[in-house]
């Protein structure tokens, strides 16, 4: 977005609650000025930044008191324990939370007004609305702004496949779902805590919206294989998800100036079903779809020798929830056979050929020995 | 939202506009007097941000190349 254009402010906002303060009560900066320079000197661009001890608190102490939880606030989504992007696999852990503190904090939200009031700052921001204070955060604008490389391509089709055409997801269209249909205000404020960004309590079900009732069941794929009675039971994605995103070998570190940067080996759409290595109430299939993580053994190496000793504590083929869903998908459009023997949609050694064998111990529980 | 949190945030703006409005912190002037300029009358002037921006460059931000995806 053009500069002059991203601090352009609304005749409109004037009108507003917000538009009623002054300036400064939010931003600080001079009064009396002769240039931008001057009107410039001590002012605050992120006024959101200190959640429950910025100039937002007195006015929404709900929303500022309880976003510290939310996983948008921190790292700890990478870092805990569960989920355990990084450190779980760590045997050095003041090197990772180092490099994590330098090159992953960069894309996490810098204030409500990431959501509410201007594009990512993230993506250099930039007033989405001329300054009007928004309740419903703009899907392309803001979530996409940042969830691009995965939820972006997905969800609108932009994604691309060697294997399959992609479409976008039949919520975006025709459905026209936004992000905030499903991420509701109560998960996105925080308020309650989880470890693992898929354990919010109220992220929805698909069931919730497509209940198995006879209408469902009369589809055969849904009897045989979509029903906790099913003898096999497959999560939903296993067969409506098109290909995703995988990317592979992160690797971050600090240039001669000592600004962070990352690099990324490769990533691709594509589409495998691994064993559900993390059975429990809430995720009960026995086969889900995994999406390849970018975290390599060497990822944190710049800060610390074998940083990530333990690489093979969790797999790199992850439990994943692309947002790519079609009625039809590759693997059912022929029937069953579309995906019984169709060895390349599963995760196998095939797809393990070539990697180390710390990462193939690392997959032990999802890849499949043999394919139905 | 409930309506006792409704008459909760109204009463608490409005008492928060009350001591700002007191704290000489009245909304924001459109107009400066001569040789001055307010936030609020470059902000809304697009033609005058431009001829600022250009007259005075954004300074650059040094950030390091990242390449591919996260
Ligand atoms: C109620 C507090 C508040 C008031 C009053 C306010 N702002 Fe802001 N302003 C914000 C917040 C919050 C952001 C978003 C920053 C972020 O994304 O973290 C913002 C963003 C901006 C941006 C865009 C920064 C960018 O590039 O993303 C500009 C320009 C701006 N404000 C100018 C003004 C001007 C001029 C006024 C007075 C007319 C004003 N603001 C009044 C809170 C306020
Ligand atoms: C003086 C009190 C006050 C302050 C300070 C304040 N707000 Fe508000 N805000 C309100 C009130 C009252 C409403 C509801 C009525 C309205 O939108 O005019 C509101 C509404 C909102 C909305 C919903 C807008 C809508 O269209 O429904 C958002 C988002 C918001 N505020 C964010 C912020 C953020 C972020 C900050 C800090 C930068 C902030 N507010 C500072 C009083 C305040
Ligand atoms: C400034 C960048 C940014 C913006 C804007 C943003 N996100 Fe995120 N989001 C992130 C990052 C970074 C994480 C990873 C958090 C972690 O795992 O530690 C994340 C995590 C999530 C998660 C999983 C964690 C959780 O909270 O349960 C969901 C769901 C999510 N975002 C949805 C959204 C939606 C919906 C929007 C728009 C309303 C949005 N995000 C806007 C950066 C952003
Ligand atoms: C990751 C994105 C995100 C961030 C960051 C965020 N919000 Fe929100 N906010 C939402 C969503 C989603 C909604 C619900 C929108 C809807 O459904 O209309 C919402 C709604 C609101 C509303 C409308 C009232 C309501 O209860 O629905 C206010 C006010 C608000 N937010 C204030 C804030 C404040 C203050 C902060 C910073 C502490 C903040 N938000 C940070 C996503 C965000
Ligand atoms: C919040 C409610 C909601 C949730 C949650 C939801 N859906 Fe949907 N779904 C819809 C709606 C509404 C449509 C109709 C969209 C349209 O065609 O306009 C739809 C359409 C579909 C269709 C296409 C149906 C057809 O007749 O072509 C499939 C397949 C589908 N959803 C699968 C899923 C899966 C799998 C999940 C979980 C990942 C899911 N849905 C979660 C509401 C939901
Ligand atoms: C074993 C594969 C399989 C699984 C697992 C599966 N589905 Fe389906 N689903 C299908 C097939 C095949 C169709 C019908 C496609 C067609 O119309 O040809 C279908 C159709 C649908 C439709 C459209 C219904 C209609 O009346 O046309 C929805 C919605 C849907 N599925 C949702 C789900 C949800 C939610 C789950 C998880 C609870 C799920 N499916 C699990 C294969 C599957
Ligand atoms: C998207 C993939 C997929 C589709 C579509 C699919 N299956 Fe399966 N099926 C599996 C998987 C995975 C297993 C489990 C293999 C194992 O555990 O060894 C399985 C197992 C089976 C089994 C043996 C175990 C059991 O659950 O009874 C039968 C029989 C079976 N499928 C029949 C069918 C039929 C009939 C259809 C078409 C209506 C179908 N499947 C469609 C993936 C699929």
């Amino acid at each position: 977005m053009e500069a002059d254009l991203g601090a352009l402010v609304s005749i409109a906002f004037f009108d507003t609650t917000h538009g009623k303060m002054d300036c400064r009560d939010c931003h600080g900066g001079e009064k009396f000025a002769a240039t931008r320079a001057e009107a410039h000197e001590g002012m605050e661009p992120r006024p959101s930044a200190t959640y429950a001890e910025s100039v937002c608190a007195p006015c929404h102490n709900e929303m500022t008191s309880t976003f510290a939880t939310n996983m948008h606030a921190d790292t700890a989504g990478c870092s805990s324990p569960t989920d355990a992007l990084v450190l779980a696999r760590s045997t050095n852990d003041e090197a990772v939370i180092q490099g994590l503190d330098n090159n992953c904090s960069t894309c996490h939200v810098s204030g409500c007004g990431d959501c509410h009031v201007s594009r990512p700052q993230f993506n250099d921001g930039g007033l989405v609305q001329g300054h009007v204070f928004y309740a419903e955060p703009n899907s392309s604008l803001n979530c996409m702004g940042c969830h691009g490389s995965r939820i972006q391509k997905e969800y609108t089709g932009a994604g691309e496949s060697e294997k399959t055409v992609l479409k976008a997801d039949v919520h975006w269209s025709p459905g026209g779902m936004q992000c905030v249909d499903c991420h509701t205000v109560e998960w996105m404020h925080g308020g309650e805590e989880y470890d693992n960004r898929y354990d919010s309590p109220a992220a929805p079900k698909c069931v919730d919206c497509h209940p198995a009732d006879d209408t469902f069941l009369a589809i055969g794929m849904h009897s045989k294989h979509a029903t906790p009675e099913s003898n096999t039971y497959l999560q939903c994605q296993v067969c409506h998800a098109q290909d995703y995103n995988n990317c592979t070998a992160c690797h971050v570190a600090l240039d001669e100036n000592d600004l962070p940067f990352y690099e990324t080996e490769s990533s691709e759409f594509d589409f495998n079903i691994g064993r559900n290595y993390a059975q429990d109430d809430s995720r009960p299939w026995d086969y889900i779809v995994v999406r390849h993580v970018p975290v390599a053994e060497s990822t944190f190496d710049f800060y610390g020798e074998d940083a990530l000793g333990n690489y093979d504590a969790v797999p790199t083929w992850k439990y994943a929830t692309p947002h790519s869903i079609q009625r039809v998908t590759r693997q059912t459009q022929d029937g069953c056979s579309s995906c019984h023997g169709n060895r390349d949609i599963f995760l196998t050694e095939d797809d393990l050929a070539g990697l180390s064998d710390l990462e193939r111990a690392a997959n032990k529980d999802v890849v499949l020995t043999e394919v139905p | 939202m409930t309506i006792k949190r409704l008459l909760t945030v109204a009463f608490i703006a409005v008492a928060v506009m009350a001591v700002l409005v007191l704290a000489g912190c009245s909304s924001e002037p459109l107009v400066a007097e001569a040789g001055q300029v307010t936030c609020a009358g470059c902000h809304t002037d697009r033609e005058m941000l431009k001829a600022d921006l250009a007259a005075n460059p954004l300074p650059v931000v040094e950030v390091a190349e990242s390449s591919g995806e996260g």
